[in-house]
C-alpha cells in the first residue's frame, strides 16, 4: 500500500468511518503501525470525525438548500421587519444546526464493554428509534431487527431493512410499551445466498 | 532485531519508538482507552520474546509479526469482554437487578462533546457544513450531495478537502484551549494561595 494509494482512495477516512473492506483494512492497519505521516492525519483527522458524529445533527433537508427558498425566506423576513408586526405565535427561526427528533436510541457496536444504552418505559409507550451502529460488520441485503427479553423471548420485530448508509441502521419501533427491564436487540443479516445470520447483539435497558 | 537478540536495551527502545505510536492508535481504535498502554506493552514483550528466542528470521517481517501479535490481543481482549458481559448479565439477572444507562459522567461527557460539535460546525459555512455532516455523518453518496447541493464533483471534492482541513484545525484549536484550561484549574487547584 502506498501513499498515493490512501490519499486517492480516501484510505484514512473511510478506515475512521469504518467503511473499509477487511482486506485494505488489515493492509492499512499494518502500514500505519509504522508509519509517521499516516499516524499524524488519522490523529488529525479522528476527532473531528468523532465529533461530527457526536453532533448528532442532521444536515438540512433539500427543499431548505434551495436558493429560491433562501430568497424567499429573506423577502418573507424583511416584509415582516419594516412591517414591524410582532410575530403571534413566535416561530422557532431555523437554527443553524438542527437536532434529529428524539427519542432516538443509539447502540453502538460492543467494543470492549461500555455502559448500555436505554431509555424510560414511559418512551416506549410512543413510537421511538433505534439507531443500530453497523460499523466492522460485514454488510447484508437486508436486516432483520428483533427486541428480545431478558430470558430471550421475542417481543417485536420487523425485517426487510435496508440501511441508509453502511454506518449504521436506523428503526423506528411502535406498538409496544417495554415493561422496564433489560433486552436484547437482535440484528440479523440476509444475504443473497446465505440465509440469515446473526449479526449483533445490543443491549437495551428501560428503566422504570 | 540483533540488538534484541543480542539482549541490548537500545533494542527495546528503538522496537517502542518504531511501533508503539502507531500500536497505541490501533488499540485505541478497538480498545477502551484505559487499557491501551497494557495492550501496547503486552504486544511488544511478546515481539521482543520471539525476536530473543529466534522466532523470527526476517527483518522485512517484524512489521506483519507486530501485526499479528496486536491483532491476537484485540481479539483476547473482546473475547474476555464478551465473557465478563455474559457472566456479568447472569448476576444481574440472579440478584434481581437492572444495569442502568450511561452514568452521569458520561452523560456530562456526551453533552459537552455534542455541544462543541454543535458550535463548531455552525461556525462553518453552511455549504461546508452540508457537505461534512452528509459525508461524514449520514453517509450519503458524493453523487447524491453533488446533485442537492448543485455541485460539480471536482468543486465536491474541493470543498469537501478544504471544509475537513477547516474543522480539523478548529477542533484543534478548541481541543488545546480546552487542555490549557483544564492544566490551569490543576494548577489552581494545587495552589492554595490562589
Amino acid at each position: 500500500m502506498t501513499h498515493a494509494d490512501i490519499e486517492t482512495q480516501e484510505i484514512i477516512d473511510r478506515y475512521l468511518l469504518g467503511k473499509l473492506p477487511s482486506e485494505l483494512q488489515e493492509q492499512f492497519e499494518q502500514h500505519f503501525l509504522a508509519c509517521a505521516d499516516c499516524l499524524e492525519k488519522l490523529e488529525s483527522s479522528r476527532p473531528a470525525l468523532g465529533l461530527i458524529a457526536a453532533s448528532r445533527v442532521s444536515p438540512r433537508p433539500r427543499w431548505f438548500t434551495a436558493p429560491a427558498w433562501g430568497m424567499a425566506a429573506m423577502i418573507a423576513l424583511a416584509v415582516w421587519v419594516t412591517a414591524g408586526r410582532s410575530p403571534a405565535p413566535p416561530r422557532p427561526a431555523p437554527a443553524a444546526v438542527e437536532a434529529a427528533p428524539e427519542p432516538l436510541i443509539e447502540l453502538s457496536t460492543f467494543r470492549g464493554g461500555g455502559p448500555a444504552r436505554g431509555l424510560r418505559r414511559d418512551q416506549t409507550a410512543g413510537p421511538f428509534r433505534l439507531l443500530l451502529d453497523l460499523q466492522s460488520l460485514d454488510t447484508y441485503d437486508c436486516y432483520s431487527v428483533e427486541i428480545a427479553s431478558e430470558q430471550g423471548a421475542a417481543v417485536w420485530s420487523r425485517g426487510g431493512l435496508q440501511p441508509a448508509s453502511d454506518r449504521a441502521l436506523e428503526v423506528q419501533v411502535e406498538g409496544l410499551p417495554l415493561e422496564a427491564g433489560q433486552y436484547w436487540v437482535r440484528l440479523a443479516g440476509f444475504g443473497s445466498a446465505a440465509g440469515p445470520a446473526l449479526v449483533r447483539e445490543y443491549s437495551l435497558t428501560v428503566q422504570p | 532485531m540483533a540488538q534484541i537478540e543480542a539482549r541490548e536495551t537500545t533494542g527495546q527502545t528503538a522496537l517502542y519508538e518504531s511501533f508503539g505510536r502507531g500500536l497505541r492508535f490501533y488499540f485505541s481504535h478497538y480498545l477502551q482507552r484505559q487499557d491501551v498502554e497494557d495492550r501496547v506493552h503486552d504486544t511488544l514483550v511478546a515481539v521482543v520474546f520471539a525476536l530473543r528466542h529466534n522466532h523470527l528470521q526476517e527483518p522485512a517481517c517484524l512489521p506483519g509479526y507486530v501485526y499479528t501479535i496486536a491483532r491476537r490481543q484485540v481479539a483476547a481482549y473482546i473475547a474476555e469482554a464478551v465473557r465478563n458481559r455474559t457472566e456479568s448479565a447472569d448476576l444481574t439477572a440472579a440478584a434481581g437487578l437492572r444495569q442502568g444507562g450511561p452514568n452521569p459522567e458520561e452523560q456530562v461527557i456526551d453533552k459537552q462533546q455534542r455541544e462543541m460539535a454543535r458550535q463548531l460546525l455552525a461556525s462553518l459555512p453552511e455549504i461546508d457544513r452540508q457537505i461534512l455532516l452528509r459525508f461524514y455523518y449520514q453517509g450519503q453518496l458524493p453523487e447524491q450531495i453533488c446533485t442537492e447541493l448543485r455541485l460539480t464533483d471536482t468543486q465536491f471534492r474541493l470543498r469537501k478537502s478544504r471544509a475537513k482541513k477547516r474543522f480539523e484545525e478548529l477542533v484543534r484549536k478548541t481541543l488545546r484551549r480546552e487542555r490549557l484550561f483544564s492544566a490551569f484549574l490543576v494548577r489552581q487547584e494545587a495552589s492554595p494561595e490562589h
